[in-house]
């Protein structure tokens, strides 16, 4: 029989509101994680952002380069300095999206146990049944720090909840 | 008024809690809404800048005999 190379770690559909999610106690048997978001956030705008903290990293140990387009706004590219106090994971959608859509977002991070710096990746697209208001983005980063990864926690940028129905997938993969 | 919580969990175990946030934890979530407001502001006003700048430069080079097309080919 083959071996898995996606696990299902943990997962989470939520049946109420909450501030943030975390995953702990991640486990340390795998080679890389896969974080898949399917979520809404009460932010009274159709779109909203997520903040990714790994374990309690601190202040100063993120950087990301990001390519996005939102709305009608032509494509953008930003650098957030590395001064930041988490990865910004583009574009979750908020509460004056169409009712009961949710966005589809994944989060790559390589080599998170490693005794080097964590990289991560992410693609995002903001779903929502209009015309006109609609997102995608994606993002290479950077943590600086060389600690095994064993958390994370999920906290909506401007809104103040992930609303009833917000889906979290954890994944663990590995390289055999 | 409830206090805003947090979902848990625990990937060891499966076990899921919800915890309400400490006052501390609330006082830092707020701190990070208004830094990421005040980012925003600050972006929009930097496009909103730029805008007018191409509109200024657009209007320049028309001055200059310049026809739509090439305005468009110079400023994209």
């Amino acid at each position: 029989m083959p071996t898995p190379t996606y696990v299902a770690i943990a997962k989470t559909v939520l049946t109420g509101s909450q501030a943030t999610v975390t995953f702990s106690g991640i486990v340390n048997t795998y080679t890389d994680l896969l974080l898949v978001v399917s979520a809404r956030t009460d932010r009274a705008s159709w779109t909203d952002n997520i903040n990714v903290q790994m374990n309690s990293i601190a202040v100063g140990s993120y950087s990301q380069r990001d390519v996005y387009a939102y709305g009608t706004s032509p494509l953008s590219n930003n650098l957030i300095s590395s001064n930041n106090q988490f990865f910004r994971f583009y574009f979750v959608v908020g509460a004056n999206a169409t009712s009961n859509t949710f966005s589809s977002q994944e989060i790559y991070i390589p080599n998170y146990t490693g005794s080097t710096n964590k990289v991560f990746s992410t693609t995002t697209a903001g779903e929502n049944n209009s015309g006109t208001d609609f997102a995608i983005g994606a993002s290479a980063g950077l943590v600086s720090n060389t600690a095994a990864m064993s958390g994370l926690t999920l906290t909506p940028q401007y809104g103040t909840n992930f609303v009833s129905g917000s889906r979290f997938d954890l994944y663990g993969i590995k390289n055999s | 008024m409830d206090k805003p919580t947090k979902l848990v969990v625990n990937c060891e175990t499966g076990e899921q809690t919800v915890v309400e946030l400490t006052d501390e934890e609330i006082a830092q979530l707020e701190a990070d809404r208004v830094a990421a407001e005040a980012q925003r502001a600050e972006q929009e006003a930097a496009e909103q800048a730029r805008t007018a700048k191409r509109l200024s430069a657009a209007d320049k080079l028309r001055a200059l005999g310049l026809d739509e097309a090439e305005v468009a080919a110079l400023l994209g």
